[in-house]
């Protein structure tokens, strides 16, 4: 079975990436961002393994690893905010959260 | 040479009892102030008596170098004979006007602040007067004007003073740029300011191509310092002055510098015949065009102001004409005449509640036999009567006009003679002669003394030159302060010019004026002086005939109701200088602050400020708080930069 062609690798992680950022940008229930978020961390995860292969060194799969680890920090770090937002406002909806602004 | 350290202390003393005066103003007592400031100015006059009288024992001048500055300056002092003859009446006149001013000043409230202004006077017209270079002239020449605006300006609360004071600094100004670019032209031709160096290049023929350069640029000065054509204008409303000021200042003293400055500097004009020429032109036309304003005038302290503007055009004429002993004589009389009809001028005023307008005076001669006295002396000796004072001056300038057969020059100069008697016979016939005024014939009748504090009933909160405000009511006599240093202006307005009888004080100047030769006095030319004196006479007598007791426009001339003529408006010098200079400036400046600072400045400001403010608010929409917002940013700025890298980069 020829293996899959690098592009169609590429282009896979690209259709990833944009369906998670397009899921960030409309969605309004910030687990739904947050979940779009690791689909835009795997599009990333892909490449690097997808170029691992590609050149046949190891650094990218170490790399695969790092982004995991740090996804799964930044998951709890979300989670544990949003579950401070749901005390404070009783449902969650990103956008009712504009304290930024000041 | 052992009294060089008097140079210094004459100077030293009035300024530091100026500021002494000035800083106790409040706590010490006013007869404290009086003795301060005027023994401080006696202390100087006195050692200035000292160096005269060595002097004519000697005949060396006296030279006490005090700092050098650079190399461009060695300033020092000087006391020669030109500037002792000066410093005899700065000291000497000032002296007496102090004293007077301890009486006429006393119940100012601001007494302190008048006589430490005046101190400060004395002070800066010593060190113009004293200094031995150029540039000490300068200074003291613009610490003067200083002096000049502090004083006129003295009543705080008068805006015409302050708009007087004004007045007369800009047109100084004026004159100051003259001046100093003149001493700037000396110092760039001889490479030095010290009179002695610069006088001495000229003799050795030096420089000579620059001199009427030199000699027009100084006399600009002169003539703003000395209120002569054109730049006279201020000197009329200085008069809003308290009066020991227009006596001293604008009367005696300061204004005289000009004559001073063209004395001093004689070898620039003595080699220099077109900018002699101008200084003999402007001194004669000055000289009829004060008299004949003079006798058009109706307040009594600017008839006097014309009138001094009138013979220092007589000195100026001298000085151009070469004839600098007659011009610092004219210099001398004319200091203690005018400065005794001023102060007498200040005696009438108080008769009159401080009214000045002479239209409603007359008839004072039966109140005040003090006053017609002093007054009648003083302008007997303004006309050139013999043998008051100004007869031998004035009959040296004339004769000097004839001699050097400049008889256009001499011709200006007699009807300016005549014209002298003209108005001065009817200024006396106003004020004293006749009946009074009905304005002011209760006030005569109640204030029926010796001479008194008429103000203590005319209560004039704007403070004209009312002194008293004699809250009691009662008379009291004029103080004796005033009496007695009126009376001794009066007495040397009487003997003063007899000097010239053995020529003394062409013998006392020649060593100030050694270019010019071996100076003879020429005695006096009788000719002359008998012809002035029989049109004097003739003019004071067609004035008598206008103005006297009985004279045929004595009621129409005191018609406080007529239409003011070209005299009384000054020959419109002012609406000319109004139209053409002032008001030209004035719509400038207000173009510049309404369109160029409102519109212009501001709006450059105030738009740039509406701008920021604009972008501001613009970028505060994208500051939302919507944190998609945020990310939607951060995606279309990636997108950009993708399409940027993967498109544009080759």
């Amino acid at each position: 079975m020829p293996a899959a062609s690098t592009e169609l690798y590429v282009a896979l992680a690209a259709i990833l990436f944009t369906l998670g950022g397009i899921g960030v940008l409309v969605r309004r229930s910030p687990l739904s961002i947050l979940m779009s978020v690791e689909i835009m961390w795997n599009a990333a995860n892909l490449l690097f393994i997808t170029f691992a292969r590609q050149w046949g060194n190891m650094d990218g799969h170490v790399m695969a690893f790092l982004v995991i680890t740090v996804a799964a920090a930044e998951v709890a770090i979300g989670l544990a905010i949003i579950v401070l937002l749901f005390r404070k406002k009783e449902h969650v909806d990103v956008d009712d959260v504009t304290e930024l602004k000041n | 040479m052992g009294s060089a350290w008097m140079l210094p202390a004459i100077i030293a003393i009035p300024l530091l009892s100026a500021a002494v005066v000035g800083l106790f103003r409040n706590s010490w007592s006013k007869t404290t102030i009086s003795w301060v400031a005027s023994g401080s100015v006696g202390i100087s006059f006195a050692m200035v008596l000292a160096l005269f009288y060595n002097f004519t024992q000697t005949h060396e001048a006296i030279t006490a170098p005090l700092t050098t500055w650079g190399p461009m300056l060695n300033f020092g002092l000087l006391a020669d004979a030109l500037s002792l003859w000066w410093m005899l009446v700065v000291t000497g006149c000032g002296f007496l006007i102090h004293v007077y001013s301890t009486g006429y000043m006393r119940d100012d409230e601001s007494f302190g602040r008048f006589m430490a202004k005046m101190n400060f006077f004395i002070f800066a017209m010593s060190l113009l007067v004293l200094s031995d270079n150029f540039a000490g002239l300068v200074m003291g020449w613009a610490n003067v004007g200083l002096a000049s605006y502090l004083l006129i300006g003295f009543y705080i609360k008068k805006p015409a003073a302050m708009s007087a004071a004004i007045k007369a600094f800009v047109m100084n100004s004026l004159g100051e740029v003259g001046l100093v670019a003149g001493v700037a032209y000396i110092y760039k031709t001889f490479g030095t300011l010290s009179y002695h160096e610069v006088f001495k290049a000229i003799g050795e023929g030096k420089g000579l191509a620059a001199l009427n350069l030199i000699g027009i640029l100084l006399l600009i000065g002169a003539i703003a310092k000395s209120a002569q054509l054109p730049l006279h204008t201020w000197l009329p409303y200085a008069m809003e002055g308290p009066t020991p000021v227009s006596a001293l200042i604008h009367a005696a003293t300061m204004v005289t510098a000009g004559v001073y400055l063209v004395s001093r500097a004689y070898p620039i004009y003595h080699n220099a015949e077109t900018a002699a020429m101008f200084v003999a032109w402007i001194g004669a036309l000055g000289a009829l065009f004060g008299a004949v304003v003079a006798a058009g005038q109706n307040d009594i302290k600017r008839v006097l102001a014309f009138s001094t503007l009138s013979q220092i055009g007589y000195m100026f004429l001298g000085n151009g004409l070469g004839a600098y002993t007659a011009a610092d004589f004219h210099f001398l009389t004319h200091a203690f005449f005018k400065a005794a009809l001023f102060l007498c001028a200040g005696i009438v005023v108080h008769h009159y509640n401080g009214d000045q307008d002479i239209r409603k005076m007359g008839g004072l001669w039966k109140e005040d036999k003090f006053a017609v006295w002093t007054f009648g002396i003083g302008a007997l000796a303004l006309i050139g009567i013999f043998p008051f004072a100004g007869f031998f001056s004035k009959d040296e300038i004339l004769a000097a006009a004839l001699n050097s057969q400049q008889y256009a020059l001499f011709a200006i100069a007699m009807l300016a003679a005549g014209m002298t008697a003209f108005y001065n016979v009817r200024l006396f016939s106003l004020v004293f002669l006749g009946t009074p005024h009905m304005a002011h014939a209760k006030d005569l009748k109640k204030a029926h003394r010796p001479v008194a504090v008429a103000a203590a009933h005319g209560h004039d909160a704007q403070g004209h030159d009312a002194h008293g405000h004699d809250a009691h009511g009662h008379a009291h006599a004029t103080p004796a302060a005033m009496t007695w240093s009126v009376g001794i202006l009066a007495v040397l307005s009487v003997v003063g010019g007899l000097i010239a009888y053995p020529g003394w004080q062409v013998g006392f100047l020649k060593s100030s004026f050694e270019l010019l030769g071996e100076l003879e006095h020429e005695g006096i030319n009788w000719a002359v002086a008998g012809s002035a004196m029989g049109l004097a006479l003739i003019f004071g007598g067609i004035s008598y005939y206008l103005y006297g007791p009985n004279g045929v426009r004595r009621d129409a001339e005191r018609n406080l109701a007529a239409k003011p003529g070209i005299l009384v408006n000054m020959f419109y010098f002012d609406a000319i200088y109004d139209a053409l200079i002032v008001n030209p400036v004035l719509a400038v400046g207000d173009f510049c602050a309404n369109i160029g600072d409102a519109k212009l400045i501001d709006g450059a400001v105030d738009g740039l400020g509406k701008l920021s403010a604009g972008i501001g608010s613009g970028l505060r929409a994208l500051n939302s708080g919507y944190v998609r917002k945020y990310a939607l940013t951060v995606f279309a700025g990636v997108a950009i930069m993708l399409v940027y890298f993967i498109f544009m980069q080759v």
